[in-house]
């Protein structure tokens, strides 16, 4: 560029805006283009024969399994279905769910976990009614727990599509026996930290928590607070914060609950060092390679055991009974993954999707994939897992639920519970106990105070 | 200064430093690069020794599995389409802020810069809603409407950088008779052309690594865009790390080849009186 | 070449100004016409929702179907103002912004002027610094986790095989260090933004000029003040703006490191807001923070321009 004069070309004002339209002009065509593309905008039930399915089977197994369960259904059905897997992060999905169906164009069906996001879509008048399906095309299908956490004011929101025990424990036979310790020795809380403070003692890690990530300490308090409750309580008092009316009889406040907490305090010198500041992935993996002898993780943990299979000798065990306690020691933690539609679906294609689901053969097959226990009427020897392993871990899974009795499981508590009050509570009150930033009976105190809120809310 | 004529102590110094720095700032890379050769159980339970074999399974698989074919596709689609949009529309608004006088110009210019100071977060929903009245729900147009929108910075960066042209080659040209759009175009564009490839780069790495809008606007699998598909390899309880990292080692190739094309010109001088690259 | 004052010749300017009043009502239909196409996205697709947002704060809703929503007037704010989580995590965005601005924003400027000088290698290292922005801030939230991890961890494992393992810290789980772990974090992905922009900055000062005050024997100090400062104060202006805006919004590294814990001990203004208004149901609630922070925000940023507006040849 000539120094004396800069403007030597003979670009005229009229050049310049023809250049700039122009540009513009194919920047808006290209981004149109990027619209019309094949591929956007799927509306719910548009087009007959096709529903969209939202859920958070998105990593590369379930994945896999959910694609083969829809194909599977549109051979027998000629219904079609779009499947819409989302990140899985709960932080994540459960508000993409409620985003979606409030959306002008919501999923058919989505995934959802059970308790008051269903009851808050149920209320907003986003969901359509099941009742009549539930007592039509599926009666005598239903298994205890199928419409658990789904139903509200009498009518049916949801059907299961599969639940996991939450509170068991694994165990690595081989670990604990260089430190003479076996399954007997877990009889009740109290012998179970008894051994594990030998463990410790002795230079082993008899327990590893991903606690950084908070939900695992919630887990732990879960747990305990059931084992002193007793499922029926347990459950009354999760209830309080998002049911209408509930009764107050049980409070957080309550002797048992604060000694819960107190139980928690008890694994802290059994932890591994540092255990405030890890991940759960990691120990996840810092069990599977053999480097502990516990682990409290729920029946899902069966997924990581496929994918990573440990070299030491596995078992699993529900959670022990707490002395003391209102609660026995086989009563179960569930936590329901529940299948919701939009009241914009069309009800026929739905009702033969659910129809399908739960025929026995669909039921096995899909309980040997997931690893879960789908609560509807099928032959459970017919579930085929290939592993001798995990079919045997697996067995035992679905004995905790078969011994825990009718009135013995309770939902998991970040279920259960209104979301601000578990996450700012439970979990982050989890963390807090452990660093001593709060104390069991302040704890208690804290959430009994918010869940008198939030009923007063409701009202 | 030019460094070569810095005292020798400061010259060891900066040596020292500036390597101290590099380490600890490509610390995780080069671990992002070592365990993409490892198995996914020895990533994390032996994450620091080196891999035993080089295997490029995980990467292979990553993007199998992933479809990263259409992520791919999506994302470098919608990020060239708002990157251009943005350098255009953007470089305008810095102009008029930068040079002209008009009634308003600093109310607006408060206005324009004020969209910088409100967390994505509490706009996501409310932008759901306007996206989905508008008919473009899980759309890939509506990703690019947002980003067309993320005004704040560029002006801001791109206004400073035209403010550092000196007034008295502007006013030269007014005085042989050039106009507004010629000055802006002739004169200040190539004074400013390191800023608007460094918006440029700054705004790729943003709209390509951006989880949110994607998050938000978009449900079917045709739409998805990279970082979604980083997300699918976190399942419900376990984390995938062999796919998770050949992932990431995927997706990070992209923005390092635009950084490659642009970095010349980002530090490229243009001073009055000639171009020093 | 002409030889020019740094602060623009004045004269010259009113002589070309007071030509034509015609110039000035062009200047008005061109600034408007120029502003006006980047203003159509941005008022549609950001104003509208922010006005959006700001008006949901005044309401009670969970986020789904907006017939439900409930007015509430001035509740959330009233609400807010006692809320001491909010109040704990604006402490901890400050301490972010501290650390951001000494860190990132002076070490940033000095990094780019010994690059700048010519060191050998400058152009790797602006690479290697650089480098850090390609993974996306989540990736680099994961790795970082791997990082600070107590048992499996390169900090521990280093420090204890330096001997130093007493000082072992369970990084992400301590009250103490979650905070400054993941600030460091951001600082660490972003460090190289801000070496970008004072690069671009600098390479507007013309190195003849450099050149022709040393021969006349001024001092680094001289230079620096009056000759490199005035062509960077612009950009220099929006870096520190920037760097003070980010440590307010730090939101993406804390929710993958440590979602704000432990014990909320880590927790930010946004991931506060996250996790009532994203993660909870109270978008309204959140919505208010939201406007807090906005406001806050905006006071810095005009306090800001303020003071960097003097000097400036440009009114």
């Amino acid at each position: 560029m000539n120094d004396n004069n800069p403007l030597n070309t003979s670009l005229t004002r009229r050049g310049v805006f023809r250049l700039g339209g122009g540009i513009a002009l194919s920047a808006g065509m290209t981004a149109l283009l990027a619209a019309c593309t094949p591929g956007s905008a799927s509306g719910g039930g548009a087009g007959s024969g096709t529903l969209t399915f939202m859920n958070r089977w998105s990593d590369p197994t379930s994945k896999k399994n959910a694609q083969a369960l829809f194909d599977a259904f549109t051979k027998s059905s000629g219904i079609k279905v779009a499947n819409q897997t989302q990140p899985s992060s709960g932080d994540t999905y459960q508000p993409a769910v409620r985003n979606a169906f409030s959306s002008s164009n919501p999923p058919s069906m989505a995934t959802d976990i059970s308790g008051p996001e269903i009851y808050n879509l149920a209320k907003a008048g986003v969901l359509m009614d099941l009742t009549s399906i539930a007592n039509g095309k599926l009666k005598g299908r239903l298994q205890a727990g199928a419409t658990a956490g789904a139903e509200l004011d009498g009518k049916v929101w949801g059907l299961s599509d599969g639940a996991n025990v939450g509170n068991c424990v694994w165990v690595n036979h081989d670990y604990l026996a260089k430190y003479k310790v076996s399954d007997s020795d877990v009889k009740d809380l109290e012998s179970w930290i008894a051994a594990m403070t030998e463990i410790k003692k002795a230079g082993g890690t008899p327990v590893v928590i991903g606690a950084k990530d908070q939900w695992p300490g919630g887990h732990y308090l879960n747990d305990l607070v059931q084992r002193r409750l007793g499922s029926t309580n347990a459950t009354a008092l999760y209830n309080r914060s998002v049911v209408k009316g509930a009764p107050d009889t049980v409070k957080w406040t309550d002797d048992q609950v604060v000694k819960a907490f107190e139980d928690y305090l008890l694994f802290k010198p059994v932890f591994q060092d540092g255990f405030l500041g890890e991940a759960s992935a990691t120990t996840d993996s810092l069990f599977l390679s053999g480097q502990a002898g516990f682990y409290e993780m729920g029946s899902w943990f069966l997924s990581g055991i496929r994918q990573n299979k440990p070299s030491f000798d596995i078992g699993v065990l529900l959670f022990p009974e707490v002395t003391g306690g209102k609660g026995t020691g086989k009563e179960v933690t569930l936590g329901n993954d529940t299948i919701i539609v939009s009241a914009k679906a069309d009800k026929d294609h739905v009702e033969q999707f659910f129809e399908y689901f739960t025929e026995p053969a669909t039921l096995a097959k899909w309980a040997g994939d997931q690893f879960i226990a789908p609560p509807y009427n099928y032959d459970t020897s017919k579930v085929k897992i290939a592993d001798s392993t995990l079919k045997g871990l697996f067995a035992d899974v679905n004995k905790f639920s078969a011994d825990a009795g009718p009135d013995g499981a309770a939902l998991f508590n970040d279920q259960a519970i209104d979301v601000n009050i578990y996450t700012k509570y439970i979990w982050q009150g989890s963390v807090g106990l452990m660093s001593g930033d709060v104390a069991p009976d302040q704890l208690a105190q804290q959430l009994e105070d918010a869940t008198v809120a939030a009923q007063e809310k409701l009202s | 200064m030019k460094f070569a004529r810095y005292a020798p102590w400061t010259k060891v110094g900066s040596y020292v430093w500036l390597i101290l720095l590099a380490v600890v700032v490509i610390a995780p890379l080069a671990w992002l690069t070592m365990s993409v050769f490892k198995d996914s159980n020895a990533i994390v339970t032996t994450p620091f020794s080196l891999p035993t074999s080089f295997s490029w399974q995980n990467v292979v698989d990553a993007w199998n599995v992933g479809s990263f074919a259409i992520l791919f596709k999506n994302s470098i689609l919608i990020t060239v389409v708002s990157v251009f949009g943005i350098l255009v529309l953007e470089g305008l608004a810095a102009y008029a802020f930068s040079r002209l006088n008009f009634p308003g110009r600093n109310i607006w210019f408060v206005i324009f810069l004020a969209g910088q100071f409100v967390p994505a977060q509490i706009i996501a929903l409310p932008s759901f809603l306007q996206i989905n009245a508008l008919g473009l729900g899980d759309t890939q147009l509506a990703l690019i409407l947002q980003y067309l929108s993320w005004a704040p910075f560029a002006v801001l960066f791109l206004r400073a950088s035209m403010m550092s042209v000196p007034r008295e080659i502007e006013e030269a040209a007014m005085i042989d008779g050039a106009g507004r759009l010629r000055i802006l175009f002739q004169v200040i564009l190539p004074m400013c052309r390191s800023a608007f490839a460094t918006v440029g780069t700054i705004y790729s790495l943003w709209i390509y690594n951006d989880f949110l809008f994607p998050l938000i606007y978009v449900r079917s699998p045709e739409n998805a865009t990279v970082p979604l598909g980083l997300s699918q390899f976190q399942g419900l309880f376990t984390t995938f790390w062999g796919y998770l990292v050949g992932a990431i080692f995927i997706a990070v190739w992209p923005p390092l080849i635009v950084y490659g094309l642009l970095s010349r010109q980002i530090s490229s001088r243009f001073i009055a009186g000639g171009v020093k690259a | 070449m002409t030889a020019f004052s740094i602060t623009g010749s004045v004269g010259g300017r009113d002589r070309v100004l007071r030509r034509s009043r015609r110039r000035r009502l062009l200047d008005g239909l061109a600034g408007y016409g120029l502003i006006a196409p980047a203003g159509v996205f941005y008022l549609g697709f950001q104003v509208l929702p922010i006005l959006f947002a700001f008006v949901l704060s005044f309401f009670d809703w969970n986020g789904i179907n907006l017939a439900t929503a409930r007015f509430v007037g001035f509740a959330n704010y009233v609400e807010l103002f006692g809320d001491d989580s909010f109040w704990r995590s604006v402490v901890h965005n400050l301490l972010a912004v501290v650390l951001i601005l000494v860190i990132q924003c002076l070490g940033s400027f000095m990094l780019a002027g010994i690059i700048n000088a010519g060191i050998r290698g400058g152009r790797f290292f602006q690479l290697v610094f650089f480098a850090p922005m390609v993974v996306s801030t989540v990736a680099m939230g994961m790795l970082a986790i791997f990082i600070f991890s107590p048992s499996q961890g390169l900090l521990n494992s280093l420090l204890r095989d330096m001997g130093l393992g007493a000082l072992a810290q369970p990084w992400l789980g301590s009250s103490t260090w979650a905070l400054p772990a993941v600030v460091i974090t951001a600082i660490l992905q972003n460090f190289g933004l801000s070496v970008l922009m004072f690069i671009s900055g600098l390479g507007q000062v013309d190195p003849a000029m450099l050149e022709a005050a040393e021969i006349d024997g001024a001092s680094q100090a001289t230079i620096l003040w009056r000759i490199v400062f005035p062509v960077i104060r612009p950009v220099a202006s929006v870096v520190f703006l920037l760097g003070i805006v980010s440590g307010f919004r730090l939101f993406d590294q804390v929710y993958v490191m440590t979602s704000g814990g432990p014990y909320h001990s880590s927790d930010t203004i946004v991931t506060y807001l996250y996790s009532i208004a994203f993660a909870g149901n109270r978008v309204g609630y959140g919505n208010a923070i939201g406007v807090v922070l906005f406001l806050i925000l905006l006071v810095v940023a005009l306090v800001q321009l303020r003071l960097t507006r003097g000097g400036r040849a440009n009114d």
